[in-house]
């Protein structure tokens, strides 16, 4: 054996080169290597389902729910009903991650993202207000008690009617299942009322109720099917009730769908909806620039620009920042627990020139208040203004004064030096940690920048952290997501494990508190800016910019409505010209 | 070569343990809690309260001391269960198996089109030395190895998928999507093969054995490839084992660049995501590649070459 390798050895290494190069080129055609298919990928035929119900417009309730908007799905599409599956093409779709499961009660997000799985309201793409969608009413019976119609002609993708049992015990698999939507909801009881109708009883007032049932926990789905099917085997149940059925799914890497021909709302345009998990985000404005995608989803400010410059692609955008990049600031670390002190550094940024720099027009808007003016506007609440000379004043009058010339104000032999911490997920968070390292230099404020993980933020090593977080949570509801920030909800840390900054809330939880007993839309304002004006003087957080969702889309995309959150990408609508 | 082979065996154990090991350690210092990004990517846009996070740190095993919770590890891995991943909650052992497929075909085609392409250029530079094929190739080479492969991977993509439309820009499941990720993987040890045996092929070819054999008045040809050849690519088998590691290496970049979903693109996702099981089922999996391919490389040399085999073992 040996002295054959010894004599062949120069030919028999050009052969293997050789070979082996067409061996990996042969190889790499299998659409599905032996002995290498997806774990968790089910194959599930195309529906062939009745003609779908003629669908009921959204009625309005006397909540704050919102009438339905422009989202809500029309009249059945005769047009593309007429079509067959496959006169219709596949969109593809870069999405970012693919990181949950399909199964609403493990989370939800991705099927709610890709058009597979409905709430009863949804988030209004216009107010960021919940408008009804699987349910066609909400009445506030009692604080403790709402009272839910169940739009009629729905179907699960399996073929299973929905109706108030279904509803019923889908909510009550998902409180039985995910801690977090039991905390969400503090349901007592769920009762059917009669054929179309539920009833929830709540253990403490929830007013904004159908806000809440936005949260893709609580996506309906068919609950004896999804237990029949037993864990990891959600798609077999075909539980869900979208305009997409999920067929195959192997996570963090791809998700494949076929229209739902029995959809509510009309049959789809589309064959299916293919995801494909891109993480890098150049390599996802490449793709699409490349035609291997259709529709990318989250646009970087530069990509953006390249996209737009690009023949056949453009950017997408809803125009609406619904998440917040913000600094926390620490109470708790010594400097900036000193009023003055926060104040001045408050005064020393300037965070609308930052938000242009993080959030250029198009990709997002200057946060003057912690909320969008969409969700809440406080004419009378006074943000501190960009005020160098200002912040020079506060800090004088804070004691410190630069004893030792060497440009950096001290107190009691002390420098006045403080850490803007941070993590690199998000590009925002180090450009503004530089952008207010240089500001507050400018005023005598030495800066240390430690970007390091968002888990820091849990430890007392910083003064201010950057932050990226939504802020239409809760059905849009400002009271919900000030406190949320504030740590005032159970489901945030009640326990004030969630307030980073360690602000002291005693005096915000008495403004916040009446508002259990608040159902309407204005008296929820009205406290929401009593809020705004408490956290803004004393400078709970300083926040940034609101940030846009922008989508990067081919010409080829048909009726795209871009939603302002990250809760629906797609909708039946949704199509693609040959 | 049994006594080598068996001792060359003997120390693969202690590698492994040290390197699971030190990973092991490395990862649990880095910052970041595994039980809170569980939490968050499970609910996202909820923020886990601390209670939520102390269940999820005891749920995950992750409340046990630190060497605890690596002899826990080492016992499962030993009978293949390298445990669950935090994020998909699938064995980690199939999720390296399934990945693993990609992952070869990826670094098959490299490192063949690297030998494919560096071998004959390489000897034909040594051949043709101070020519313009030789300064071609050198300056080739050169950029080859200094160029960075996440810039020769955006540069690929820009040029054959976005401006020419030749090639796709990413995806897996057809011939034409493993040609850039390919080229991509491929340039660095492509250019350092090509270095390489052209210096081996210049050394031997002043050797006093291809003087004897020129002198005999044997063609050119037949000194080069008959005489010269053999000795001049046995550096090269040594480096193809190490440039297997910097393959793999690579892979994690182009990987991901590319959204092919083999074991680099595992890994990235896996790292962000603090999936500890995964990261280290990953360390411990390509530590084994590497130095089973190693070893591999060393027995072909000691094959190829008997100087080695009867200068040590056998003498």
């Amino acid at each position: 054996m040996e002295s054959i390798l010894r004599h062949r050895f120069t030919f028999g290494m050009a052969v293997a080169c050789g070979l082996l190069l067409m061996l990996a080129v042969a190889c790499g055609a299998p659409a599905a290597p032996s002995g290498t298919a997806p774990p968790v990928a089910v194959s599930n035929p195309q529906p062939t389902a009745p003609a779908a119900a003629a669908p009921q417009q959204p009625v309005a309730t006397a909540v704050p729910v919102q009438q339905s908007q422009s989202s809500s799905p029309a009249q059945p599409q005769a047009e593309s009903k007429a079509a067959t599956a496959l006169d219709r093409p596949t969109l593809n779709a870069g999405v970012i991650w693919l990181d949950s499961p399909l199964d609403p009660v493990e989370s939800g997000w991705v099927a709610n993202q890709s058009a597979m799985s409905e709430n009863l309201f949804r988030l209004s793409g216009s107010t960021l207000s919940p408008e009804p969608w699987l349910a066609t009413r909400a009445e506030h019976v009692d604080p403790l008690t709402w009272e839910i119609e169940i739009r009629s002609g729905v179907h699960f993708h399996n073929g299973n009617p929905l109706d108030a049992e279904a509803v019923k015990a889908s909510l009550e698999r998902a409180i039985r299942l995910s801690e977090a939507a039991a905390d969400i909801l503090s349901a007592d009881t769920i009762a059917v009322k009669d054929a179309q109708t539920i009833t929830i009883t709540t253990t403490v007032p929830q007013p904004t109720l159908p806000g809440l049932l936005i949260t893709p926990v609580f996506g309906i789905h068919d609950a004896v099917a999804a237990d029949a099917a037993g864990e990891g085997n959600f798609i077999e149940a075909r539980a869900l009730t979208g305009p997409y059925i999920p067929t195959a799914y192997v996570q963090l890497e791809r998700l494949d769908s076929v229209a739902n021909d029995d959809y509510w709302g009309g049959t789809p345009p589309l064959t299916g909806i293919n995801s494909i998990a891109i993480p890098d985000t150049h390599s996802r404005e490449l793709a699409l620039q490349a035609g291997d995608v259709d529709v990318i989803i989250n646009v970087s400010p530069d990509g953006a620009q390249v996209i737009n410059a690009n023949p056949g692609t453009q950017t997408a955008t809803a125009g609406l920042g619904t998440a917040l990049v913000l600094w926390w600031v620490n109470f708790e670390r010594g400097i900036l627990a000193d009023p003055l002190v926060r104040r001045a550094v408050a005064h020393a940024i300037d965070r609308e020139g930052i938000a242009g720099l993080v959030a250029p027009s198009g990709a997002g808007s200057f946060a003057e208040f912690m909320l969008p003016e969409v969700v809440v506007s406080c004419p009378d609440v006074q943000a501190p203004a960009y005020d160098p000379d200002e912040a020079r004043h506060l800090l004088e009058e804070a004691g410190y004064a630069d004893s030792d010339g060497d440009g950096i104000l001290d107190k009691d032999g002390q420098p006045l030096e403080i850490i803007i911490g941070g993590y690199p997920q998000r590009f925002q968070l180090p450009i503004m940690a530089e952008a207010a390292q240089a500001m507050l230099a400018d005023v005598g404020i030495k800066v240390d920048v430690h970007i390091t993980d968002y888990s820091v933020v849990k430890e007392p090593a910083w003064d201010l952290f950057g932050w990226y977080n939504g802020v239409v949570e809760g059905g849009g509801d400002p009271v919900f997501n000030i406190s949320k920030f504030a740590g005032l909800r159970a489901d945030a840390g009640g326990t004030g494990g969630n307030n980073y900054g360690h602000y002291p809330n005693t005096a915000l939880a008495e403004i916040v508190g009446p508002s259990v007993s608040v159902s309407d839309v204005e008296g929820r304002k009205q406290i929401a800016c009593e809020a705004l004006e408490i956290i803004t003087e004393e400078t709970a957080f300083l926040p940034v910019a609101h940030m846009n969702l922008v989508f990067g889309i081919s010409d080829k995309v048909t009726d795209f409505s871009p939603h302002p959150s990250s809760l629906y990408f797609f909708d039946h609508r949704v199509g693609l010209s040959e | 070569m049994g006594a080598y082979l068996a001792r060359r065996l003997a120390t693969l154990p202690l590698l492994l343990l040290g390197i699971s090991a030190v990973s092991f350690a490395l990862l649990n210092l880095a910052p970041g809690d595994p039980a809170e990004i569980v939490l968050r990517q499970r609910n996202p846009g909820q923020l886990p309260n601390p209670a939520e996070v102390a269940a999820m740190r005891v749920e995950l095993g992750l409340d046990a001391p630190l060497p605890v919770q690596y002899a826990r590890w080492v016992s499962r891995a030993l009978v293949g269960d390298m445990g669950q991943s935090y994020v998909t909650e699938q064995p980690v052992a199939s999720q390296l198996a399934r990945r693993s497929v990609p992952t070869a075909l990826l670094t098959a085609t490299a490192l063949g089109l690297a030998l494919v392409v560096a071998v004959p250029i390489g000897i034909l530079s040594a051949r043709r030395r101070g020519g313009v094929v030789d300064a071609v190739a050198r300056l080739a080479a050169l950029v080859g190895a200094a160029a960075p492969s996440y810039a020769l991977a955006y540069g690929l993509i820009i040029l054959f998928a976005v401006k020419l439309s030749w090639l796709p820009a990413l995806g897996y499941g057809s011939a034409s999507q493993v040609v850039l990720p390919a080229v991509a993987l491929s340039l660095a040890p492509m250019a350092q093969l090509m270095r390489l045996i052209r210096a081996s092929m210049l050394e031997t070819l002043g050797q006093d054995y291809i003087r004897t054999a020129r002198a005999k008045g044997l063609a050119e040809q037949t000194v080069a490839f008959r005489h010269a050849l053999r000795n001049a690519l046995l550096p090269a088998i040594g480096a193809t084992g190490v440039n297997l590691g910097y393959l793999l290496s690579g892979a994690v970049i182009v990987e991901t660049i590319f959204t092919w979903p083999g074991l680099g693109q595992l890994m990235v996702g896996a790292a962000v995501t603090r999936d500890y099981p995964v990261v280290q089922g990953f360390v411990a999996y390509i530590a084994v590649v590497v130095l089973l391919v190693n070893l591999a490389a060393d027995i072909a040399l000691r094959v190829a070459d008997p100087r080695l085999r009867f200068g040590r073992d056998e003498a």
